[in-house]
Formats: C-alpha cells, sequence, structure tokens
C-alpha cells in the first residue's frame, strides 16, 4: 500500500504539490490526471524515490521512502532505454540488478521471455535506435516488468505514439495488470481522460499548479467490454463529462485568479 | 528501480554514456595537437615535419617544402580518417536510427 500524508513540494520558490494525502491499495490501477505542469510526473517521481518531499510523508507497505525505492518501476515517456545496449541487454542489466543471485543463462532466458510477452521476440539483438517509437515503448514495460514490481509508475508512457500503437499498448498494460498472478499496483500519470477511464480503477485529478488534489473517483468497469463498449455505457459518459467539467472549472479559476491579479481588482 | 554495483554502474552506464562526447574530444584534441606540434616545430625544433618545411623554405627548396606540406596533409586525413572509424565502431549503436 502506498501512503502520501500531507505532501508539499517545492522547486525552488515554486510551489508544484500541496497539501497531498492519497492511499492507494495493493493491486489498484489509480490514474494521476491533470493538465500539464500540474506535478503529476513530480507525485510519481516522489512515490518512487527519485525527489523527496519538502513537507509529509511517503510510506510504502509502512515504510518510509527514503530514496529510490526497490519495490517500484519506473517507465518514462521518453523509454529511457540504454542506447548502448541491445534490447535484450537492456533487458538483461535490471534483471541482473534485481535478482543477483540468479545465473547468467537464467537471466536471458527471463529477459528474453518478457520481451516475447510483449511482442518483441524478434528483436531482441537490435539496438533501440533501430525500433519503433512503440517497440521501444514495450521494451521499456518489459524491462520494468521483468523485475517483478510490486508498484509500476508510468509517467505518461504513450504520450509520444500513433494512436495504433496507443491503443495496442493500453491493452497490453490492462491484460498485465490484470494478470490475477501478481496483483501489480499501477499509478499511471496522463492529461488525457478517455485514457484514464479506460484504463483506471480509480482517477485522482490534480488542479494546475501548485497541484491539489481536486477529484479521487473510483470506477467500477465490467472488464468484459471492448473500448467502444466502455465508452457508450451512460456511466462513463456521464464520467467523462465530469471530468471534462472539473477541468474546465479549475482552468477557469485560474484565469479568474491571474486576471484579478493583473488589474488589480482583487485589491 | 535500477541498483546497480559501482563498477558496474561506471563500465555500464557512466563510460558509454560518455562515450561521444569522449569521442568527439579525442578527435578534435588529435589533430588539434599535431597541428600545433607542427606550427612549433617551423619556429624552434631541430626536426620534424615543421622543421623540414621551414628548413627547405630557407634554402629555397620549394619541391621539398611542398612534399613537407602535402605529407602533412596526408597524415592528419590518416589521422582522422582512423580516429573516425574508431568512433563509428564505438558508437555503431548511434547509427542505426528506424526512422
Amino acid at each position: 500500500m502506498i501512503k502520501l500524508d500531507n505532501i508539499d513540494f517545492f522547486y525552488g520558490h515554486k510551489s508544484i504539490l500541496q497539501n497531498i494525502s492519497l492511499s492507494v491499495d495493493q493491486g489498484e490501477f489509480v490514474c494521476l490526471l491533470g493538465e500539464s505542469g500540474c506535478g503529476k510526473s513530480t507525485l510519481l517521481r516522489l512515490i518512487a524515490g527519485l525527489n523527496r518531499p519538502r513537507e509529509g510523508t511517503i510510506t510504502i507497505d509502512g515504510n518510509p521512502v527514503n530514496g529510490p525505492e526497490k519495490k517500484c518501476a519506473v517507465v518514462f515517456q521518453d523509454y529511457s532505454l540504454f542506447p548502448w545496449m541491445s534490447t535484450l541487454d537492456n533487458l538483461v542489466l535490471a534483471i541482473k540488478s534485481a535478482f543477483p543471485d540468479k545465473s547468467a543463462p537464467a537471466v536471458r532466458v527471463l529477459g528474453r521471455s518478457y520481451l516475447e510477452l510483449v511482442g518483441l521476440g524478434t528483436a531482441a539483438n537490435k539496438y533501440p535506435a533501430q525500433l519503433s517509437g512503440g517497440m521501444r515503448q514495450r521494451a521499456a514495460i518489459a524491462r520494468a516488468l521483468a523485475i517483478d514490481p510490486e508498484i509500476l509508475l508510468l509517467d505518461e508512457p504513450f504520450g509520444a505514439l500513433d494512436p495504433l500503437n496507443r491503443a495496442i499498448l493500453q491493452d497490453l498494460l490492462l491484460t498485465l495488470w490484470r494478470d490475477p498472478a501478481k496483483k501489480r499496483t499501477v499509478v499511471f500519470v496522463t492529461h488525457d481522460v478517455e485514457e484514464a477511464i479506460y484504463l483506471g480503477s480509480r482517477l485522482v485529478v490534480l488542479s494546475s499548479s501548485p497541484g491539489r488534489i481536486i477529484a479521487d473517483r473510483r470506477l467500477d468497469k465490467d472488464p468484459a467490454l471492448n473500448r467502444q463498449q466502455l465508452f457508450e455505457t451512460l456511466e462513463i459518459k456521464a464520467l467523462h463529462q465530469q471530468l471534462i467539467d472539473i477541468y474546465r472549472h479549475d482552468v477557469l479559476q485560474k484565469l479568474e485568479f491571474r486576471s484579478l491579479q493583473d488589474d488589480g481588482g482583487g485589491i | 528501480m535500477l541498483h546497480l554495483k559501482k563498477a558496474t554502474f561506471f563500465f555500464r552506464i557512466l563510460l558509454p554514456g560518455a562515450l561521444p562526447s569522449i569521442c568527439t574530444g579525442a578527435s578534435l584534441a588529435l589533430v588539434l595537437s599535431f597541428l600545433l606540434l607542427t606550427a612549433a616545430e617551423l619556429i624552434g625544433a631541430t626536426s620534424g615535419l615543421g622543421w623540414y618545411v621551414k628548413n627547405f623554405s630557407d634554402f629555397a627548396d620549394f619541391p621539398r617544402v611542398i612534399a613537407g606540406i602535402i605529407f602533412i596533409g596526408i597524415v592528419i586525413t590518416v589521422i582522422t580518417s582512423v580516429t573516425d572509424r574508431i568512433e563509428r565502431r564505438l558508437l555503431r549503436h548511434l547509427e542505426a536510427d528506424h526512422d
């Protein structure tokens, strides 16, 4: 379980996150939504232990996060594969660091099996530069899964992909998350409302800078529904509109505040 | 999250990551050092290619001066092509763009 308690974060003097409290249960698929620059990625980095909050505490299974967290695997938008290693070697390095006792052949077999899981069995010996964007992102997801993390943190992983690849990888991610043997927790950052609704079991909306939680909705979706069927249900249509309204209201409030500041009306 | 040993981190991540900059710096430094060496030899040396060109220009032996200049050019061309090949070999992963 991930628990964030009254988190405040600043870059210099600029407040990025304000009073964030959130509990994520094991097996949840939480989508962090918000406009660009609202602090979603910062929140993800705080959970991963890549940054530290100025105020508040973050715990994973009751243990405070004080540095890069072993239980977490992170997938970034820009893939973050090492360009000088083949796709398989990228996985091998991660697996070796997670399971130092495994023999070299076993590590390679495990790496290959994860590449095959994401449909990259034939690209094992290719460099990342020889792969398309979608293939690179699949490799990054395979690397994250290969270390068998309890928590998967994804920072707009499909943001730079074309719609077809994006849909394929979204379905792949859902299939992997639904694997009953693993029961992984996923925290997924996106600014795409439809993507969040399609993937998430819980949606957390952050306000524009400084980021505060302005909505937290749990979704009860029928996993048998495909994408089209899901977005045709009345509940999802209503939720979609609700989230858009929350976004709009937040942006309008911000604009109003700015115009008050500009013309001195607030004095 | 990768938790690597220091040696693994250095040899598998830091060094290969810095290699493009190291290669660029090394090839620039090599050519520049040869040019400066030759220039220094023009002033105060008693041997070397720079001295060869300066010495024979003092005696107005222009065929040898031209031969010296051409030889300097050949040496620099060989050095740059060799370092270029080494660089391409070391950084072959950067030449494999898919798009």
